[in-house]
């Protein structure tokens, strides 16, 4: 994928997307795990 | 057919642009965004969003009223009557609009769809609450596309937000210098050194800033046609992850109103609870007696007198110039559901100006300003003692924004104007009672004038005269 592919009238701003490439994988996996967590807690939680 | 107005602030986005035609405001949908639109309204999106309402209704209006050739439909938005900008609201107002944009980004991602701008001028107050009002602010999603609005949604709401929470509550005014935002280089420099150890702040401002700096020059170092630079990809997780941790970073920011010396005013006050019943009782009978609709407290500090107008069934607008009051009152606001009600940050010494491209883009406040009354409450002794700002200048002013008036006249032994004058030379021969009735003659008739028991002030109602 390339930057002018991106549709965007408003200038994305290359080192914006490069930097949120960079968190979005950080964050990824935790978000999961939190995410699973979550779920499960709150199946538990509907059990009882 | 009349011909139509573009709205000022309308010429930013292709897809479409906002008018007014024969006084009704239409926004046309382009040709260049006809595939959009289709699959926005097949995606349910729209429907989502108006029924909780996160985004402002239409009307389908005829292709006639088109305002060019490539309208492939025209859309009549619901109005929203008063049009305030970031830099007229307090911390919590900007937070608010910061959390539904991350909220609708969230329900367009469900939707197979995305926001392509996050821009906080598409964000207003209706009816106490934050609600877009840029119904083609979506685009599809490209899969693995990464967000295109992210680096304008951290300049226009994650980096003001952060020096209010971080620094200083006042540099939300930056909003007004930048109407693009605050840069984030900017914000990194202003910020203090312990947001670095804040993850989300460290990220989204720090490492952001950062990150532009070294690529400011991508585009410039490509050679000839073609692509210059791949864009990272950003798996739907990614961006849902994305999303969920500016969320985090934003409800993480928080700041709490205290220490200025307007937030405490209304506790600080000389009325004792028979002025204060007296005043109370006069300005809901010169309330009535004024009508209209819409009521602009001026100096409404944390609206006790707004509410008072609003149980009467006005709306009101309640600008204030210090960020902690207008805090405490939309706060109070917000908690009691108060729906007639819009605090905002206002100093009526330096009110917002007409800005932006041909100085038209945003409107000054008094372009915006729809008041049938306004209420000048125990404001006149801080312009003209605490100001310097000559009473026939303030009548002026006030009988140019609204045709009815209620202005309560503080006397120059009152405590409060004492306090006032306390540190400087009394140089306000002019400043008593028959110079106020002069003053204030000269642009209003006088319907009512009525001293408020245990007090030595007066509340006076004035009609603008023809």
């Amino acid at each position: 994928m390339y930057l002018e592919s991106l549709y965007a009238y408003l200038d994305p701003g290359a080192g914006s997307l490069i930097i949120q490439g960079l968190i979005a994988a950080a964050i990824t996996v935790p978000f999961l795990l939190r995410s699973k967590i979550t779920e499960a807690l709150r199946r538990i939680r509907r059990r009882d | 057919m009349a011909d139509a107005t573009i709205e000022p602030g309308s010429y930013r986005d292709p897809s479409g642009a906002v008018y007014r035609r024969d006084g009704v405001l239409l926004r046309q949908v382009n040709q260049v965004f006809a595939d959009e639109w289709e699959a926005l309204r097949a995606s349910g999106l729209l429907d989502r969003l108006t029924r909780d309402r996160l985004l402002v209704t239409h009307a389908e209006a005829p292709l006639e009223m088109r305002l060019s050739d490539d309208a492939i439909a025209v859309i009549r938005p619901e109005i929203v009557p008063v049009i305030s900008y970031p830099y007229e609201w307090c911390f919590s107002q900007l937070r608010d609009a910061a959390l539904l944009t991350l909220r609708i980004q969230s329900l367009a991602l469900d939707a197979g769809m995305t926001l392509k701008d996050a821009s906080a001028y598409n964000v207003q107050f209706l009816e106490g609450r934050p609600i877009l009002i840029d119904t083609l602010s979506f685009e599809r999603q490209v899969p693995d596309a990464p967000w295109v609005a992210y680096r304008q949604f951290c300049e226009q709401f994650l980096a003001p937000l952060a020096l209010m929470a971080k620094r200083d509550v006042r540099l939300g005014a930056l909003m007004r210098s930048d109407l693009d935002g605050v840069p984030l280089d900017l914000a990194a420099k202003l910020l203090p050194g312990r947001t670095r150890l804040d993850p989300g702040l460290a990220a989204h401002i720090h490492l952001h800033a950062r990150s532009q700096r070294r690529h400011a020059d991508a585009g410039a170092t490509a050679t000839g046609p073609g692509p210059s630079r791949r864009a990272p990809r950003v798996s739907s997780t990614g961006r849902r992850a994305l999303i969920d941790n500016l969320e985090r970073t934003i409800r993480a920011l928080e700041w709490a109103p205290r220490g200025t010396e307007w937030a405490d005013y209304t506790e600080r006050t000389n009325y004792t609870d028979a002025g204060r019943s007296a005043k109370e009782r006069i300005v809901v009978e010169m309330l009535a007696q004024a009508g209209g609709t819409w009521v602009w407290d001026l100096g409404a500090n944390t609206g006790d007198f707004s509410r008072l107008a609003a149980a009467l069934d006005r709306r009101v607008v309640a600008p204030d110039a210090d960020p902690a009051a207008v805090e405490r009152h939309y706060r109070r606001v917000r908690g009691a559901g108060e729906t007639r009600i819009l605090p905002l940050v206002m100093d009526l010494m330096n009110p917002s100006p007409a800005s932006g491209w041909g100085v038209q883009e945003r409107a000054s406040i008094f372009e915006r300003t729809n008041a049938d009354v306004l209420l000048a409450l125990a404001l006149i002794h801080h312009l003209a003692i605490a100001r310097n700002v000559p009473l026939e200048r303030v009548s002026a002013l006030f009988a140019s924004v609204a045709p009815m008036a209620i202005v309560e006249w503080v006397p120059k032994d009152d405590s409060q104007v004492q306090r006032l004058l306390a540190s400087r030379r009394d140089i306000f021969p002019d400043y008593t009672l028959d110079g106020f009735r002069a003053a204030f003659g000269r642009h209003y008739e006088i319907v009512r004038e009525a001293p408020v028991d245990a007090t030595t002030r007066s509340l006076f109602l004035l009609r603008r005269q023809p």
